[in-house]
């Protein structure tokens, strides 16, 4: 039987409940901005359109802009900037028509749109702590609750690595007048092959006439 | 953006919980999640700033019945599936409407040409809802303008939206986080059309 003492306790645990409950908050997201081109970015023009290209293969970049050595796992990031300075027209941008040619390579397009790691043929994705991290919270809360301790952050991890790639991605958009449009195109390429060095080639389209505005910008390790 | 290092140890026992369930229900669950969102309210942009032009919208199959699929890999694999295509549909609808003196919907690019002054083709490019501790939606739209032949690309732009949102109701944040992100969308995407110089300078054909 219940004791005035358990209807009290229930009521207060319902109104706390129901309190708890109904609270939703909204998180503000910051806008991402995209990093600066380093020294070593190289540029072309033509028809009043500039584009610069800076690959990333130093791995300190890497896991500052992705929190991943991106390489290592087959990804292979390069910074672009294009930017319109033709008084007379717009361009359409479109990562369709960007393309690398590493040396002794056929010509490889940008990788298919990201939506997980997985997109890219990562799969099991461990971050670097992750053995640590279980060693630790194993001995505090068993091996169970050890792997799942860790196996959480790494989702955390994981969820951060694949926000970063996606909000850098450059997008597809029309260069008016004096806009520029900075971003990163990724490739599906192994290390070794990506270090050898070779040639982005992008085209850009008039919107006036539609012809295209093809710039060659040749990449290589610092 | 840092990751955040902080672990719920609730959380993380519920987790560990819904695994061992998992690994010993077969590992892998599919559910497919009701997307109640309401569309956004676009009246004010429609009387101040729309061209004068008339357009054909077209949204084929693959937009209108455009499903977000998100699966959680650990031991197991859990999916759910987001029909997004009404929300979309009423989206872009909304946004032509806002933006345009008069549309005509189509249903492909072929059913659109010389049926406007220029033709509007929206495309999802990529979405997501990430559930951990809080929920994250994040949707990607690419818009492409035509001209009334549907030959020449005019403009393009790619539109990003995202929303999160925390509470102790997974409901209610799944709800919210989902109401968000449509909503920046729709307002992101009425600013960029509004601000295109592109679209600025097309004039309608005369009758």
């Amino acid at each position: 039987m219940l004791t005035p003492v358990w209807i009290k306790f229930g009521l207060a645990f319902t109104g706390l409940i129901s309190i708890v409950g109904c609270t939703t908050t909204m998180k503000s997201l910051p806008s991402y901005t995209p990093p600066a081109l380093s020294s070593a970015a190289i540029g072309r023009e033509a028809n009043g359109v500039k584009v610069s290209v800076d690959p990333i293969y130093d791995k300190a970049r890497a896991k500052e802009y992705f929190n991943m050595d991106a390489l290592t796992y087959g990804i292979f990031p390069i910074l672009i900037r294009a930017e319109n300075t033709n008084p007379d027209t717009s361009f359409i941008l479109h990562k369709e028509n960007i393309k690398i040619v590493l040396n002794g390579a056929n010509p490889l397009e940008v990788a298919a749109q990201i939506i997980d790691l997985r997109s890219f043929g990562v799969t099991n994705y461990k971050n670097e702590n992750y053995s640590r991290d279980f060693a630790v919270q194993s001995v505090i809360w068993g091996p169970l609750g050890g792997w799942a301790m860790a196996d959480e952050r790494n989702q955390r991890i994981v969820r951060d690595v694949q926000e970063r790639f996606i909000e850098g991605e450059l997008g597809n958009k029309t260069l008016s007048t004096g806009q520029q449009a900075v971003g990163f195109v990724y490739f599906n390429v192994r290390k070794e092959q990506a270090t050898q060095g070779g040639a982005l080639k992008i085209q850009v389209f008039d919107t006036r006439n539609q012809q295209g505005t093809q710039l060659e910008i040749p990449i290589h390790t610092e | 953006m840092k990751t955040q290092d902080q672990t719920n140890p609730s959380f993380v026992i519920l987790l560990s919980l819904s695994i061992v369930l998992c690994v010993g229900s077969g590992c892998s669950t599919t559910e497919t999640r009701k997307v109640n969102v309401k569309p956004y309210a676009t009246g004010a942009a429609r009387l101040e700033n729309r061209f004068q032009l008339a357009a054909a919208l077209v949204m084929d199959k693959e937009f209108k019945n455009y499903h977000s699929r998100n699966s959680f890999y650990s031991v197991g694999t859990m999916t759910f599936i987001y029909p997004f295509g009404e929300v979309l549909s009423q989206y872009a609808k909304n946004v032509s409407e806002s933006m345009f003196n008069q549309v005509a919907m189509c249903d492909s690019l072929e059913g659109a040409v010389n049926r406007a002054d220029v033709i509007l083709i929206p495309k999802v490019v990529r979405s997501n809802v990430a559930i951990a501790d809080d929920y994250r939606t994040q949707i990607e739209v690419e818009w492409l303008v035509k001209d009334r032949a549907g030959r020449n690309s005019l403009w393009l732009t790619t539109i990003e939206a995202k929303a999160a949102a925390s509470g102790f109701n997974g409901y209610a944040r799944e709800k919210a986080s989902l109401q968000g992100a449509f909503d920046e969308l729709s307002v992101k995407t009425l600013k960029a059309f509004q601000e295109s110089p592109e679209l600025k300078r097309i004039q309608p054909l005369p009758q």
